[in-house]
């Protein structure tokens, strides 16, 4: 059983880990918490939806969807924050407007697909089980797991070695000396929406595609679990995320096994509070991507 | 620019605080019963209340149709929230138009908006409140929803005698008034029968990954797993099951009698065993047409939901065509004195606590479809 | 006047709601005033509705013994909330009480003397929308006289530097526990009101996004003042109310009108009425 449940907490820990980079990269560029994320997450994966429903091939359907959510990033950027950047308004203000269009979002959602709970077809998202010694999962979720790591590793490569990475990490440590060295802020503060929110959006399609099921309310069920995840593993920073979201599923799968599922969230929010009062910057909080 | 958006603010403000507020139902006209609805249409219980708005609209057209009593529901959106619900209840009973509510969606919203209504003298006819007690609230409180502890014992001791349960699991949400309703009675009903409990998980509402509990089960190894659930829970859940290949036999209650078990599942729900008020395939009078009027009107299955529903159109026309009036004591009066009707839920009475009588129907999914068990 | 009567029967149960989201708002608009985003405010809710449903069904207390007693246990829990998060910064003090708000909701979920996920229906009926507002005139009033004391300018010299305002003389952390305690006793007050106004608490009633909700009521209000966050309540509470004619698509404009607020008036929607009476 102990084989099994640590193949649960992994394969929904990449989940959360894909979801918690879109927070992570804004907070890391732009220093404010983007609580419209997880309505992108769920309008990606409609996107996928709609997409698949009128016959595109699912890999395209994917594509599709992070292009959406990526444009829905850019969208949300431009309403919600350039205007309050452009007035230097201080760190409530974003919170706040990021509300207001995830509830745009959200309410966008509920008025064009109606408050059902919707699916994908079946011979789209069925696939064989696989049984590896004492554990048992999908293909799908094989996919899933690896996937999401492969687009992290890439993120990361991405901030690495381009010069679109070096522009990021300079404006993330100092946006005015980055303008300086002629960096375009707005250029980069739009690209970081788009990767981060198209990077939300995939993470809502591959969490639709497993569960079969999209909501208009989906996205509350990661919404939270996310700020757990970039506390834990350090705000800020890419490898931290993946730690976390893979530390956060695999407690919440070992809670329910060997404690209680009564207190399975209890013990995630605990592991959040211990961490932020003993290490507020995280596991690998300090690495972050500033310098990576 | 900004001195004309200051404006808009300045006067919109100061027409919500005047004026604004809260609609008024709409005035019915004469000869027509006006009956206020509060339905969760959005937020979290949106996927019921949606369903049930359909099923209300429907039951509408059909009493309209039959000329005996002409209605016309005024459906307000609750939006799954208890002050909301609230503020509705008290501007129908206040508003002196309708003469009965039907709602609200949830039992957490029955507890605390039906005591307004109670207060006023407005009958109130829920039509998913599952909760024990809702009924008690008052004397003009109805429902025409059979409660879990009505069904849920009676689709456990049937699987019981068929298959040879020695062990059983149980799996529900624990944040939730009436998936904990679920485990209570459940864990009644299997200790009445000397069912050993080898495990009990709980998860909460909307969660869509329940592989840790169905692990932990698995490892239990029992012979039966009721599930304690709404349509969408249950619907992961007994996909899970399937995926972590347990062969235990799946039972649930009201919650799963919705097309969503098999649709969000595919074809791991067959066998699956539900005890519900209500059967898609029931050969009551007018429950075929029902189903059909509403898969030619909303393009999809109804659910129990829907089904409640509209049997409570069929309820307040009767009710109403015997009513002395359509003022909320003689609308009261006549529900308290209401002959059994019939409805696509079989024949209904109330019994003298104003709950649904009855033992519901026990159910199984074979070939994608509920059918008798 | 017969119609005024008449518009307040109607929508008592609204007035009500105003009344207690303008506390719940004004005890968010506490910690702001010290520099501080506290999201926690559920968490203490919660402790008083229920400490002050039980001893007034169960101990048979008064309601404004058992009122103020929950109030001072959730400041109880503020002071040993605030104690070890005081030198989280932003949104990691935001977050931490966030958690903190959540295991408080869960233990209402899962402690045997609280009803559980079925809560506790029943419940008398012993405040009315006077006593409501009284209470908000005196902590509004209060809290006025907060912002002029030495007290409030201690805590606007935290907000704008705080290691400038240690600088001062001032003791950073003893104030913003004091900010702590006073939003979480102000937060207990709402919910013991609101718990006894509403026949029924479920901790369902006590979510994250309420938490959330609130402290959109003070930014939008505007939190120059003890007036923005009443006057931001009021808004936001009539708001979904207001639009129902949308339907489907009310959430869309509710979310529109806030990011306009937020985007176009800075200081919030009391300003307006602020500039208006200064011409």
């Amino acid at each position: 059983m102990l084989i099994q449940q640590l193949v649960n907490g992994l394969f929904i820990g990449s989940v959360y880990a894909l979801f918690a980079l879109g927070y992570t990269l804004i907070f890391g560029v732009l220093d404010i918490l983007n609580l419209a994320h997880a309505s992108i997450f769920m309008l990606g994966a409609f996107t996928a939806l709609v997409l698949v429903l009128k016959g595109v091939p699912l890999l395209v359907a994917i594509a599709g969807g992070a292009l959406a959510g990526g444009l829905l990033g850019v969208l949300l950027d431009r309403v919600a924050f350039w205007p309050l950047r452009r007035r230097q308004a201080g760190p409530l203000a974003p919170l706040i407007s990021s509300i207001a269009v995830g509830m745009i979002y959200v309410g966008a959602a509920n008025g064009i697909f109606g408050p059902d709970v919707r699916h994908f077809p079946f011979d789209v998202v069925r696939t064989p089980t696989i049984t590896l010694g004492q554990a048992t999962f999908t293909l799908a979720q094989l996919a899933i797991f690896l996937g999401s790591l492969a687009l992290m590793v890439a993120l990361q490569a991405l901030l690495r070695y381009t010069r679109f990475g070096a522009a990021v990490r300079a404006v993330a440590e100092n946006p005015r000396a980055a303008q300086l060295v002629g960096i375009d802020l707005e250029a980069v503060y739009a690209q970081t929406f788009f990767i981060a929110s198209a990077l939300g959006a995939v993470a809502g399609i591959l969490f639709a595609l497993n569960f079969n099921a999209v909501s208009s309310v989906m996205g509350s069920s990661v919404e939270l679990k996310g700020l757990a995840v970039i506390i834990l593993g350090g705000m800020g920073s890419i490898p931290g995320s993946l730690l976390g979201g893979l530390l956060i599923g695999l407690s919440e799968d070992l809670s329910v096994a060997y404690l209680s599922s009564n207190f399975r969230d209890a013990i995630v929010f605990a592991i959040l509070f211990l961490v932020l009062i003993i290490r507020p910057t995280g596991l690998l909080g300090q690495r972050g991507f500033r310098s990576a | 620019m900004h001195r004309s958006i200051r404006a808009f603010f300045l006067i919109s403000s100061a027409a919500l605080l005047l004026g604004g507020s809260i609609p008024g139902p709409a005035r019915a006209a004469s000869g027509e019963a006006a009956i206020g609805a509060v339905l969760d249409i959005s937020g979290s219980a949106g996927a019921y209340g949606d369903g049930q708005k359909n099923g209300l609209q429907l039951g509408q057209d059909y009493v309209n149709k039959n000329g005996r009593v002409h209605i016309a529901f005024d459906i307000e959106d609750a939006a799954s929230q208890k002050a909301q619900a609230v503020n509705l209840f008290q501007s129908f009973t206040t508003g002196g138009k309708v003469g009965a509510i039907v709602g609200p969606t949830l039992s957490s919203e029955a507890f605390a908006a039906d005591p307004i209504a109670v207060s006023a003298g407005m009958p109130v006819l829920g039509i998913s409140n599952t909760a024990n007690g809702v009924t008690a609230m008052g004397p003009c409180v109805f429902r025409n929803s059979l409660t879990e502890a009505a069904v849920v014992p009676h689709a456990l001791k049937a699987v019981i005698a068929r298959y040879k349960v020695k062990t059983a699991a149980i799996i529900y949400g624990n944040d939730d008034a009436f998936t904990k309703t679920d485990y209570e009675v459940a864990k009644s009903a299997l200790d009445a029968q000397h069912i050993k409990i080898v495990s009990t998980q709980t998860f909460s509402k909307g969660d869509v990954d329940f592989q840790a509990q169905l692990t932990s089960i698995k490892a239990a190894n029992p012979d039966l797993v009721f599930v304690g659930a709404l349509a969408v829970e249950a619907g992961h859940i007994v996909a899970d099951a399937h995926t972590l290949g347990i062969k235990a036999n799946i039972v649930g209650g009201n919650g799963l009698n919705s097309p969503q078990v098999y649709s969000l599942s595919g074809g791991a729900a067959e066998g699956v065993v539900v005890g519900a008020a209500w059967a898609i395939g029931a050969q009551t009078p007018g429950n075929l047409d029902f189903v059909q009027a509403y898969r030619v009107r909303f393009l999809k299955d109804p659910d129990q939901f829907a089904a409640q529903a509209f049997a409570a159109a069929q309820i307040m026309e009767n009710v109403l065509s015997a009513a002395k009036s359509f003022s909320p004591s003689d609308v009261c009066s006549a529900m308290k004195t209401m002959k059994p009707v019939n409805t696509v839920l079989g024949t209904f009475s109330f019994t003298s606590n104003r709950d649904a009588s009855g033992d519901g129907v026990v159910l199984t999914v074979h070939n994608g479809k509920f059918v008798g068990f | 006047m017969h119609e005024l009567v008449a518009a307040y029967h109607a929508h008592s149960a609204l007035l009500n709601e105003i009344g207690i989201n303008a506390l719940l708002a004004l005890s968010v608009w506490v910690t702001l005033a010290c520099g501080q985003l506290s999201l926690g405010n559920m968490g203490f809710m919660a402790i008083a509705a229920y400490a002050s449903v039980l001893l007034v069904t169960r101990g048979h207390w008064p309601f404004f013994g058992a009122a103020l007693t929950g109030a001072a246990m959730a400041a109880a829990a503020g002071l040993l909330l605030g104690w070890p998060v005081l030198r989280l910064r932003g949104v990691f003090l935001a977050i931490a009480t966030i958690g903190f708000g959540e295991i408080v909701r869960i233990f209402a979920i899962n402690l045997p003397f609280t009803g559980g996920a079925e809560g506790i229906a029943g419940i008398p009926q012993l405040v009315t929308t006077a006593i409501i507002y009284s209470s908000l005139a005196l902590i509004a009033f209060l809290l006025w006289r907060l912002t002029r004391s030495r007290a409030g300018r201690a805590f606007a010299a935290i907000a704008q530097d705080e290691v400038a305002a240690s600088g001062l003389g001032i003791n950073p952390a003893a104030y913003k526990l004091a900010a702590f305690a006073i939003g979480a006793f102000i937060a207990g007050y709402a919910g013991a009101l609101a718990a006894f106004s509403s026949f029924f608490i479920s901790p369902s009633d006590y979510s994250f996004g309420r938490a959330v909700d609130v402290l959109a009521f003070a930014v939008a209000g505007g939190i120059g003042s003890v007036a923005g966050p009443i006057a931001g309540a009021a808004l936001l509470t009539l708001l979904p109310e207001w639009l129902r004619f949308l339907q489907n698509y009310r959430d869309v404009v509710n979310g529109a009108i806030l990011l306009l607020v937020i985007i176009f008036l800075p200081q919030g929607v009391w300003s307006i009425v602020r500039r208006r009476s200064a011409r």
